[in-house]
């Protein structure tokens, strides 16, 4: 199946130095506020990279510009080989290759879990029914909720929401995955659920952009640690570097505050 | 802390009298303080009373023949008159509309609902049968019964001649019991079953009822009572034919609707242009079934064909001299079946049309939310009964001068309009309700914006909606009465024209009015019944 071999490509890949994000000098406004501070930086394929920052700092508008949830109006980026520019056959082939969860995990009411993951496959993708729903049962073994395939998302709790989401993203065979604060708005013990999805996820090699407050998991998991402030990167370094020794002044003020 | 004097602490014991049972009820909800009690008196001898002179008026000091006299004339207007049908012998064709809608009606029964699961649990639960094959002989049974009784009602029917009123009014109630007893056992659209054979079993009772014998013929009789297999034809067609789909069902009650409004206005044999359109239109929905479900071919060749064939039909009829249908003015159409008709035609379009505004009022392009915002404030500012009164004047500008509009179609437009106004805003503000990482999420899987709006929005909208848009829908049916400020009569004005034109029915306008309130009120509670069930199997409020 196709399907199959496009995953084992990518995990080929993943070993590489690609670059698969690359942002130059990116600017957002929001009216006259001035979000997005010319933001620099480079992701590579396989990466796994975490981003911190005191609410206000422009980290999760920095993730939603990557996959144009947000329009950035100065500098580039660019994501797998495409510039994101007004242009929609770009949107459109960029959106495909990035998959999105979300604090609030956006699942769809009025369709079924099942449903909720094979949406996007058989509209975007053009997948049978059959094959949707094959690649969703997988999927949702992966997070380990496959008996409520059924069901409706309400009658989830907030952790298999959160999976189910992530399932549901992950159905698109994307390539870059960006976590929007996805455990901010769970109890503890659900957080850990997630968060172990999220860790089996960047074992098997996914490029993982994630903004989270979960220092124990930036600190195990991540590759890199990019602090934002004031809608610029005030730090960039390795989880152990950046925890134990913080360069920045702010970094430390936050750090402190934090740990 | 556990109190010594609290011997039963951790153990279960019955809730004092008071909470619970009938006194436990009426403390709660009727006595539960002094001025709730005083009110729940008060209330209760008024409620008596206007019970008890309610009643006693309906029953002994009404004087109902007038419900008689105007019989049918409810139902069509005037649409059987000389004036309108020249020879009196048009009834058939409304009878042969209400066959094809009842056949409708009983497709959309044999749609399969999650109803079959749903019968065999009741039947277990109110029957004690074992195992299925039990329980199938005993429904085998009780079909056979009903059958009998039916096929016995018709053969009595047949004689009726030298039957008591009495024996007839009695016919009528095992005929509708039969009928029931039949439909019981068949399973599917349980919501769409009850209306179908509510509606049936009417037909069914008029046909047999004794009640103004004289003026309702034998083929009166037969065509009312064939509205029964019509419905179980329909329900065989769903049930054990590839029609049996919403969407094929749907199409099919589209074409339905254009085919009774042919029936109605009838279809002389002169082929002019507006003939050929007809048939064109017709043409699109029959090439498309035959496209979808036959091995024919592509949908174009088989529009064209079957143009052809009813344009060659047609021309052979005319010259073999075949008069056809003889067309009947819509200014003659009238009763219930007027009210029906525009309230058929603007549900099906406001909510469509609403929704196309909605979404053009929320657009990002300027011109197209201009225009939608001027037609919605525009039609929503202006009363219903202006606008009608407009459209005699003012719609007809909008076409050209010997466009066929005739004041059925301007109501129509008018009603149409206006509901599509209000209904703009029901969605719009279900469409508001939704959270914005909805869209979001959609747009992040890669879905493009049609699709986001179309599979994401819209079907949350609409659910989140649904009361807002059936009281729109009753207000709507209820509105189309207004159509007399343009002289159609619909069915209160049938009733008060006649009153007026027979002085000696005058004391009997009350009579009339609560009939016809009645009748509006069994239509519109059937809407609530219906959006109700709909609401249950979306799961609104639940999820």
């Amino acid at each position: 199946m196709a399907v199959n071999e496009r995953t084992a490509a990518d995990t080929d890949l993943a070993g590489g130095v690609e670059d698969i994000i690359i942002c130059r000098d990116v600017h957002k406004w929001f009216g006259h506020f001035h979000a997005l501070r010319g933001v620099t930086t480079t992701i590579k394929r396989g990466e796994v990279v975490v981003i911190l920052g005191p609410s206000g700092s422009g980290k999760s508008t920095f993730i939603r510009t990557i996959n144009r949830l947000e329009t950035h109006q100065r500098g580039d980026i660019i994501v797998d080989g495409i510039e994101l520019s007004g242009d929609v056959h770009n949107i459109d082939a960029i959106r495909r290759e990035v998959g999105m969860v979300f604090q609030s995990f956006n699942l769809f009411p009025h369709l079924t879990v099942l449903q909720n993951i094979t949406l996007a496959p058989t509209k975007v993708r053009k997948w049978s029914q059959a094959e949707a729903e094959a690649e969703a049962m997988k999927q949702l073994e992966r997070v380990r909720i496959p008996e409520q395939a059924s069901k409706y998302p309400s009658e989830l709790s907030g952790g298999q929401q959160q999976r189910v989401a992530i399932a549901r993203a992950l159905a698109m065979q994307p390539r870059i995955m960006l976590f929007d604060e996805p455990t901010s708005a769970l109890d503890p013990e659900m957080i850990r659920e997630v968060l172990d999805v999220m860790r089996e996820l960047a074992g098997s090699g996914m490029t993982m952009l994630a903004v989270t407050h979960e220092i124990g998991f930036a600190r195990e998991v991540a590759d890199r640690v990019i602090m934002f402030d004031e809608g610029s990167i005030i730090e960039e370094a390795q989880p152990d570097a950046f925890f134990n020794n913080p360069q920045h002044e702010r970094a430390q003020a936050f750090l402190s505050q934090i740990l | 802390m556990a109190a010594p004097t609290a011997p039963h602490a951790g153990y279960e014991i019955p809730p004092p009298r008071t909470e619970v049972g009938v006194i436990g009820w009426l403390t709660a909800n009727l006595f539960s303080t002094w001025y709730n009690a005083a009110l729940t008196l008060i209330a209760g001898a008024a409620i008596i009373l206007a019970l008890w002179y309610g009643l006693s008026w309906v029953f002994a000091g009404a004087d109902w023949t007038v419900i008689a006299k105007l019989g049918g004339r409810f139902v069509i207007g005037q649409y059987n008159t000389d004036a309108a049908c020249a020879g009196n012998n048009c009834f058939w064709r409304p009878q042969a509309a209400l066959l094809l809608v009842i056949a409708l009606l009983g497709m959309a029964w044999g749609l399969k609902g999650n109803a079959v699961a749903h019968t065999g649990h009741t039947l277990s639960r109110w029957m004690p049968l074992g195992d299925g094959r039990q329980i199938a002989t005993v429904k085998t049974a009780i079909f056979l019964l009903a059958l009998g009784m039916f096929l016995l009602t018709l053969v009595l029917l047949w004689n009726t001649a030298s039957i008591s009123p009495l024996r007839q009014a009695g016919l009528a109630v095992l005929g509708v019991i039969a009928l029931l007893g039949v439909a019981w056992q068949l399973e599917g659209n349980p919501v769409a079953r009850n209306i179908a054979v509510g509606v049936t079993a009417a037909a069914a009772a008029f046909a047999f009822l004794p009640y103004s014998m004289e003026r309702m013929g034998l083929d009166v009789r037969l065509l009312l009572l064939a509205n029964i297999p019509a419905l179980f034809i329909g329900y065989a067609l769903a049930r054990w034919t590839p029609l049996g789909t919403g969407l094929r069902i749907t199409i099919a009650g589209v074409v339905i609707f254009l085919l009774t409004l042919v029936l109605l206005r009838g279809l002389p044999l002169d082929l002019d242009w507006r003939l050929l359109l007809l048939v064109v239109i017709l043409a699109q929905p029959v090439g498309y079934v035959l496209n979808r479900f036959t091995p024919l071919g592509k949908e174009i060749w088989i529009t064209i064909t079957v143009v052809a064939v009813f344009a060659t039909v047609l021309t052979l009829l005319q010259r073999l001299g075949v008069p056809g249908m003889q067309p009947v003015g819509v200014i003659y159409w009238g009763g219930l079946m007027l009210n029906l008709i525009l309230a058929v035609g603007g549900i099906t379009l406001s909510l469509p049309i609403g929704i196309a505004l909605a979404l053009g009022r929320r657009s990002n392009l300027p011109v197209v939310k201009a225009l939608c915002v001027t037609f919605i404030e525009v039609f929503r500012g202006v009363p219903l009964i202006t606008l009608l009164f407009m459209s005699q004047v003012l719609v007809p500008l909008a076409f050209p001068q010997d466009f066929p509009l005739n004041s059925l179609l301007r109501a129509g437009i008018i009603i149409t309009m206006f509901s599509a106004a209000y209904m703009a805003e029901n969605i719009r503000g279900g469409l508001q309700a939704l959270h914005p990482g909805q869209a979001e999420a959609a747009r992040a899987l890669g879905l493009a914006g049609w699709q986001t709006t179309l599979l994401i929005s819209l079907p949350q909208a609409i659910r989140n909606v649904i009361p807002a848009i059936v009281g729109q829908f009753i207000g709507l049916f209820k509105d189309t009465s207004l159509v007399y400020i343009i002289a159609m009569l619909d069915i209160v004005e049938t009733g008060r024209t006649f009153i007026l034109g027979n002085p000696e029915y005058l004391q009997s306008a009350r009579e009339m009015f609560v009939f016809v309130a009645l009748v509006f009120w069994i239509f519109t509670y059937g809407m609530s019944y219906v959006s109700s069930k709909v609401e249950e199997s979306l799961g609104v409020g639940q999820r």
